[in-house]
């Protein structure tokens, strides 16, 4: 392109090529890496090196947009729809690799070609040059009298376009909305397809609401079928046979693999698990008013069955154990005071059981409160919330 | 966190009060109103150098995004409003397009902003600043809408989930 016109090489054409250079391999890295998170990563390099390139290239607003919006928030955003999915991404067979192979040599191919009509480096009569631009620069000195032309052009000249952009927004914000919710909607809103639930329970925003409205004239209603085993579910079997109600109970929500799950099923255990563990209840109460956040590891050695099974889940569910351990920081909290009534003693103490030694319990400092069970719902949200930042810090 | 005993307690007993990423909250908590203000500079500074509605919403945005991160989700709810969220994308695409309305009332053209002030040049800084304004409104509240909506949906990650 350059090399059109001769007579002018601008010293930053080194600059240029070394950064095309590292896009070119950022991009190749980009294509070899089968880690999300290192690709997730990789774009946000890539995008910052391009504004690098942008800023060399004097276009400094499209500069300023690629490193907010590329390298900054769509890094961000990258990476929270990447913790929904996978952390690797499969490698593709290679027969299913020839006709991606053969669009891209052909687009690139088509870009070659095409390079010949390009306008030479700095050309003054290049199209972007020469008609309705030449009229922007000519004219926004008068008729506007602000230096930035870019921005005269945006706002004034091309305020149509600028419109349409701020509405194309509006509507992806809109759109994200209606499908994702804020908050709450995910929980608040649960599709019934034929008087079924079929929301998705892996969503923690739709347990926490499903928690909070789980009063029992709503679920006894709508009995739950699928795989998030509300409250009716559970809490009917250790009703049934109340020896094995322990046991049953204790592995239950070990057994379960996803997070979802966990917390629901934590609530549906409380009410039926008060009856049976009231005696054990009692005693880890007691010693965990004494001990305060050490104790909830020693309680837990206690009871075998309840270590047995997290630990040998230990590592297949790797996912469950952050939500594990954020209610276990609610329960060492909770159960610090003395106050706290028998019911809800016996209500933390399955969670108890059923959790893995407190790994963040000792970290936090008890704050000693009188809490009901339902406040205790809501903390448990706050907790399990407050454990992300560090995921998000990583990052 | 890595040097964290199963049992909860560091090696040498020290207790850190739950916070292993303090460098990057204190660091962080000294960039944020930084980034803030330069999203402010490049809004109302748009007019003489680069920049203007659209990069400083971005910006505005990355700052409670940042906040987010390193506090929590919660801590940048109460910052920062779900509540705000419909109200700040429509409020920004109304008073872009109400511009255009006013400039129509006026006699001009959809969003001919000379006719805005006596002085044509007056009246298209004032189209031109309230246009921008609209757009830093939408675009700060939509990147923060697609934030909050993906990240509440997050299932919490452990620290060697990466």
């Amino acid at each position: 392109m350059f090399a059109a016109t001769s007579t002018f090489l601008p010293p930053t054409i080194l600059l240029d090529i070394a950064l095309m250079a590292i896009l070119v391999i950022v991009a190749f890295a980009i294509v070899r890496m089968r880690s999300l998170f290192g690709i997730v990563m990789l774009q946000g390099v890539y995008s910052l090196v391009c504004a690098a390139w942008f800023v060399n290239l004097d276009a400094v607003d499209v500069a300023f947009t690629e490193a907010a919006v590329g390298a900054g928030v769509s890094t961000v955003l990258m990476l929270s729809a990447m913790l929904l999915a996978d952390r690797k991404s499969a490698p593709v067979p290679r027969s299913r690799q020839w006709a991606p192979l053969l669009i891209c040599i052909f687009a690139g191919a088509a870009m070659f070609y095409a390079i010949g009509d390009m306008p030479g480096y700095g050309d003054a009569y290049s199209p972007a040059n020469s008609y309705v631009g030449i009229d922007y620069m000519a004219k926004t000195a008068e008729e506007i009298k602000i230096p930035n032309v870019v921005t005269a052009v945006l706002a004034s000249y091309r305020g149509y376009d600028t419109f349409g952009e701020a509405v194309v927004i509006f509507s992806a914000g809109l759109g994200v909305l209606l499908l994702l919710g804020l908050n709450g909607n995910a929980g608040r809103w649960v599709a019934r397809v034929q008087g079924q639930r079929v929301a998705d329970g892996s969503a923690p925003a739709a347990q926490i609401k499903r928690e909070e409205s789980a009063n029992p004239a709503l679920t006894q209603a709508n009995p739950v079928i699928h795989k998030a085993t509300l409250a009716p579910a559970v809490a009917k079997k250790p009703n049934a046979k109340k020896q094995v109600a322990k046991k049953q109970a204790l592995k239950k929500p070990a057994a379960k693999a996803t997070t979802a799950k966990k917390t629901s099923a934590k609530t549906a255990t409380k009410k039926s698990l008060a009856k049976t563990v009231t005696k054990r209840a009692t005693t880890t109460k007691k010693a965990m008013a004494t001990k305060k956040p050490t104790a909830a590891k020693s309680s837990t050695t206690k009871s075998t069955a309840a270590t047995k099974k997290p630990a040998a889940k230990k590592t297949t569910t790797k996912k469950a154990a952050p939500k594990k351990t954020a209610t276990k920081k609610t329960t060492a909290k909770k159960a610090a005071p003395k106050k706290t009534t028998a019911k809800t003693a016996a209500a933390k103490a399955p969670a108890k059981r059923r959790g893995r030694p407190p790994k963040s319990a000792a970290t936090k400092t008890p704050t000693a409160k009188t809490t009901t069970s339902k406040t205790a719902a809501s903390k448990s949200k706050t907790s399990s919330r407050k454990t992300k930042p560090k995921s998000g810090g990583k990052s | 966190m890595s040097d964290k005993r199963p049992d909860g307690q560091f090696p040498d007993g020290v207790s850190r009060e739950g916070d292993p990423h303090v460098l990057l909250r204190v660091i962080s908590k000294f960039l944020i109103p930084l980034i803030a203000l330069f999203a402010l500079y490049v809004q109302f500074h748009g007019d003489y150098g680069p920049g203007g509605g659209f990069q400083a919403g971005v910006i505005l945005a990355a700052s409670v995004i940042l906040y987010a991160l390193i506090f929590g989700l919660d801590a940048a709810k109460k910052a920062f409003p779900p509540s705000w969220i419909r109200i700040g994308m429509t409020v920004g695409v109304l008073l872009y397009g109400g511009t255009g309305v006013l400039a129509w009332l006026l006699g001009g053209e959809f969003l001919n902003y000379s006719v805005l002030a006596s002085k044509p040049s007056d009246g298209q800084h004032y189209g031109i600043l309230a246009i921008e304004l609209g757009v830093l409104i939408t675009v700060t509240t939509v990147m923060i809408a697609i934030f909050y909506a993906f990240g509440s949906r997050q299932p919490e990650t452990s620290e060697d989930d990466w």
